[in-house]
């Protein structure tokens, strides 16, 4: 009998154990301090990210960039110019992260597109039968491609870099959609870049698949995307 | 022991704890939303807007697909809601595209036919895939979850309007401008794959309406599924096109096996054929002591009468005698143009035709630019036609040819071309004499009509003068019947009408011409009555055979004039034709003295003179291009003996100039092409041989079967496939060889 008891104690010792861990986790993921009004007693988390800015770019040669403004005078959101098929412009935009602190990260994009939404125009498909009115929101996970990139040095408005590979969220050869996560990232000066850029592989897919779509054959329109994914950084250090 | 144990525990929730809070702290992550949104402009090509002077540049394999895509979903198919014609959509390639196995629908469909201007520019598109098949489509539009309409195939499917009932007109302008135009581009690995069910198929076009020209077709290949029939008549009459509009004005000029010459608007050698299987069927029978019969040929909308005698018994392909004449009497009226392939007119060696054996009428082109007439079965007023085996022992026709050999020994035309053994004049449009003739030691003077010899050195057309002119005088008659050594057979047509200057009309029912049916139309008679819709030229070959060069006369052309009174129209001789470069007018004088002193016009043809004079050599070919305008004529002979009247070889009314009307089309210049050093040698290029074969297709597959194609630059077209079930392949012209294996067609080496 003294035995079963013992056992029972284990159990709800070991249940209790699981319950404080995932309460202590779950505070302390999504806050940044802690205090107590009637103790001394105060924990401050450090929050990783410092800034975050965006930049166009002048130049992408020899394995550096040129940004068309000084690192520190970016917005603090963009708008990609618009894409044409006709002109094939390169439309590269930096995202500078800047770090509180010079360290290593994991670091994932995540999407919410699925791989049944990725050739879908939802300007196209999303009309309101009420109202008439077509949503033109479509997916920029379906049409963007980024790089994280591996830095060498930073100039004022310059960032030279080892390896700039560019990702997609989306296979087509077979048919899936993925996030993208990227590990042990050392940051620069403080800072992490990644570039985004318009994927014409993917546009030209997507497009094809809407061959016929209202919104792809009027020659003076155009089609918007909003951001539909995230940026998850993983502080280390 | 308990003390123990709970101490223990105690230890281990503390580490725990701390465990977890210090995990939960490393950890610490946080997540970015970007606020980035992106615009893209909606565009299908890498330029332009579709216009002529900015035509849609298509660069790579997706604007491949793209304006495959676009054109099955009725995209470029604007009709103008104020003319009804469709807008003309302009597409240019920049360069050489390799789709890399790329699969697409055909470009252009029943229900939406491709009505614009393609230019290929001379580049390749290479390793694609067409298919009516829609489980083959692993890329297409997510809108699309079927083929309609896809039952005509090719690269291109269907180029202008198509109606399977009654055929469309060709599609133009609202000014009567035919725009429509397919052209200047090659294949390279091209399969056409077909589904089951009734189709027409094409490696170029499935159907074609319109022009198409200068395309070539290196390596290719149909595969037809099980059960795969044909929409019409047959799966694929060319195989590099499945069918096109040759009822209503889309002409055929260079069509292998079945035209000749430069033009080929009357086939000479095919009217003789023809002539066999009406004498077959109508009437001659196996009476052959009636001396006095009439055919009675008009069950086959075309009439002819002529008496049969002891030496003139009637007309038969395959008489052992190695020659046959006949001689049309009054009331003979022949057309000059009908579908040949549709009355199967061929070079079989035989008197025996299906479609003649059927009593089936003549299928009279709606291009049919006028008729024979005859007039009379004896001596010089008879309008006689005869084919006689090629032989320097032979006189008459071939002494057209022939005697002019010097005491050579050729036995047959290849051979005499061969050894330059041959008298060919041509009289161009500017009524400049040349000397085609290779062999400067002939017997001529060369004082006639100031004629240059010619080679390739001072004219540069030289060569397609020359072997169109020897391909025109050719019939491709085969050696098998005839047992001597020679192996071709001219045809020739006698047009005399006697010493009668005046003309007479007689009333002809149900004629044809240009397009317009009239039940009662009256027609010269002794001659041929033709219809030019446009200026243009009057192309033929004339062989004169007399022993003498001093009596040899050339045609009298007259113009017919229905304008003052239909019902009874009259006939002017022409004397001299002017004409107007810079405008193309022409100008004819009616009488022996008159001039022509307007301003811009010049002398192109003194026809008085070279009929007069004796201008003609004897025992000579001549080419001709006589520049007319448009109007209703009449060529004959008056007043000429049975043997200074010069043969008609070769005719092309309205060469160079549209015959039925302003929206007729032409397709020519599409090829099997080969590779050179693994390029591919262009219809244009200097060099390029052109083949001479296409093949129909027709039956209906039991299996599925696959077809290869690939030309070899010196050894023609080779064909394979393994089996072809249900399916039965004729060769059209000459050149082709089949292998034993896929390998011979499959190779890309050059």
């Amino acid at each position: 009998m003294k035995k079963f008891n013992l056992i029972t104690s284990i159990i709800s010792l070991v249940l209790s154990l699981c319950l404080v861990i995932n309460l202590a986790f779950a505070w302390f993921s999504n806050n940044k301090s802690a205090s107590s009004n009637s103790t001394v007693s105060v924990i401050d988390k450090e929050e990783i990210v410092s800034e975050v800015l965006y930049y166009t770019v002048s130049s992408n040669e020899d394995n550096t960039i040129t940004l068309k403004e000084n690192l520190g005078s970016g917005s603090s959101n963009y708008e990609m110019a618009k894409y044409s098929i006709l002109n094939d412009n390169i439309d590269t935009i930096i995202m500078a992260v800047k770090l509180n602190s010079n360290t290593s990260l994991d670091l994932s994009l995540k999407t919410s597109l699925t791989a049944d939404d990725y050739t879908k125009l939802i300007g196209y498909d999303s009309e309101d039968e009420t109202t008439g009115i077509k949503s033109t929101n479509n997916s920029l996970s379906s049409v963007l491609k980024f790089s994280v990139l591996s830095v060498e040095s930073l100039g004022t408005n310059t960032i030279t870099y080892t390896s700039m590979d560019y990702s997609s969220f989306i296979d087509t050869t077979n048919n899936s959609v993925s996030n993208k996560e990227y590990s042990n990232i050392s940051s620069y000066n403080n800072y992490v870049f990644i570039a985004f850029d318009y994927d014409k592989d993917l546009i030209e897919y997507l497009y094809n698949k809407n061959l016929g779509n209202d919104n792809l054959s009027n020659s003076d329109g155009y089609l918007t995307y909003i951001c539909d994914f995230y940026v998850e950084i993983k502080g280390g250090e | 022991m308990k003390k123990i144990i709970m101490s223990f525990l105690g230890v281990i929730s503390i580490l725990t704890f701390s465990l977890g809070f210090i995990y939960a702290w490393v950890i610490n992550s946080e997540n970015i939303n970007p606020n980035i949104t992106g615009k893209t402009e909606s565009a299908y090509f890498e330029s332009g807007d579709g216009t002529e002077d900015s035509p849609y540049i298509i660069s790579n394999k997706t604007h491949i697909y793209n304006f495959a895509w676009l054109q099955y979903l009725g995209m470029f198919n604007h009709e103008s809601s104020t003319t009804g014609y469709y807008e003309t959509i302009y597409f240019k390639l920049k360069n050489d595209i390799d789709c890399d196995g790329l699969t697409i629908p055909a470009i252009g469909t029943t229900a939406n036919p491709f009505v614009g201007v393609f230019d290929g520019g001379g580049f390749v598109i290479s390793n694609i895939n067409v298919t009516n098949r829609y489980s083959q489509l692993t890329l297409k539009p997510g809108s699309v979850e079927k083929l309609d309409n896809a039952s005509i195939i090719g690269f291109f499917g269907v180029i202008g309007k198509y109606d399977n009932e009654s055929g469309y007109n060709i599609v133009s302008t609202s000014d009567g401008k035919l725009i429509t135009s397919v052209s200047n581009f090659y294949l390279e690995n091209i399969r056409v794959n077909v589904t089951s069910g009734q189709i027409l198929a094409g490696i170029i076009a499935g159907y074609v309406n319109a022009n198409i020209s200068n395309i070539g077709v290196e390596y290719s290949s149909f595969d037809f599924a099980t059960q795969a029939s044909a929409l019409k008549s047959k799966i694929s009459n060319y195989a590099l096109i499945g069918d096109y509009n040759s009822d209503d004005g889309v002409d055929w000029s260079d069509k292998p096996g079945t035209s000749i010459g430069f033009g080929g608007s009357i086939d000479i050698t095919s009217l003789s054929k023809r002539v066999t299987y009406i004498a077959a069927n109508a009437g001659k029978g196996t009476d052959s002591t009636n001396t006095s019969y009439t055919y009675d040929s008009a069950i086959y909308n075309s009439h002819f009468y002529t008496t049969r005698s002891s030496t003139n018994p009637g007309y038969d392909w395959t008489v052992s005698g190695e020659t046959q004449t006949i001689a049309f009497e009054e009331g003979t009226y022949l057309p000059l143009n009908i579908d040949l392939t549709t009355a199967n007119v061929s070079n079989n060696n035989t008197n025996t035709n299906a479609y003649y054996d059927g009593k089936n009428a003549e299928p009279i082109l709606n291009s049919n630019v006028g008729y024979i007439v005859g007039n009379s079965s004896t001596g010089n007023t008879s309008v006689r036609l005869t084919h006689k085996k090629a032989d320097k022992s032979s006189s008459g026709i071939v002494n057209s040819i022939y005697t002019q050999q010097a005491g050579n020994d050729t036995t047959d035309m290849d051979e005499m071309f061969a050894s330059k053994n041959y008298s060919l004049f041509y009289i161009n449009s500017s009524g400049t004499s040349y000397r085609i003739t290779d062999n400067d030691n002939l017997n001529l003077s060369y004082t006639k009509h100031n004629d240059n010899k010619i080679d390739s050195s001072n004219f540069s057309n030289y060569s397609y003068v020359k072997s169109q002119f020897i391909d025109s005088l050719k019939d491709s008659v085969t050696e098998e019947y005839f047992s001597s050594n020679g192996k071709i057979v001219l045809n020739g047509i006698l047009l005399r009408k006697g010493n009668a200057s005046s003309i007479s009309f007689k009333d002809f029912s149900n004629v044809k011409i240009n397009n317009i049916t009239y039940d009662t139309y009256k027609m010269a008679e002794g001659g041929i009555n033709y219809s030019l819709s446009q200026n243009g030229n009057l192309s033929l070959i004339c062989g004169t055979f007399a022993s003498s060069s001093s009596n040899h006369t050339f045609y009298d052309f007259y113009e017919i004039d229905r304008t003052t009174d239909s019902s009874s129209p009259s006939a002017k001789k022409i004397y001299k034709i002017y004409k107007n470069s810079s405008s193309g007018d022409v100008k004819y004088t009616y009488d022996s003295s008159s001039t022509v002193t307007d301003s811009g016009y010049e002398l192109k043809f003194d026809l008085a003179s070279l009929n007069s004079s004796a201008q003609l050599y004897a025992n000579c070919a001549y080419y001709m291009e006589i520049p007319f305008k448009s109007g209703d004529y009449f060529i004959t002979n008056i007043g000429v003996s049975a043997s200074n009247s010069p043969y008609l070889l070769y005719l092309d009314v309205g060469a160079n100039a549209s015959t039925t009307g302003e929206t007729d089309a032409t397709i020519s210049k599409i090829d099997f092409v080969y590779k050179v050093n693994n390029s591919i040698v262009k219809v244009n290029d200097d060099g390029y041989t052109a083949s001479n074969v296409l093949y129909s297709i027709e039956g209906t597959t039991t299996l599925e079967v696959v077809i290869y194609y690939r030309r070899i630059q010196n050894d023609g077209v080779l064909y394979y496939y393994e089996s072809i079930d249900g399916l039965t392949m004729t060769t059209i012209g000459s050149g082709s060889t089949s292998k034993a294996s896929s390998n011979a067609c499959e190779s890309k080496e050059s």
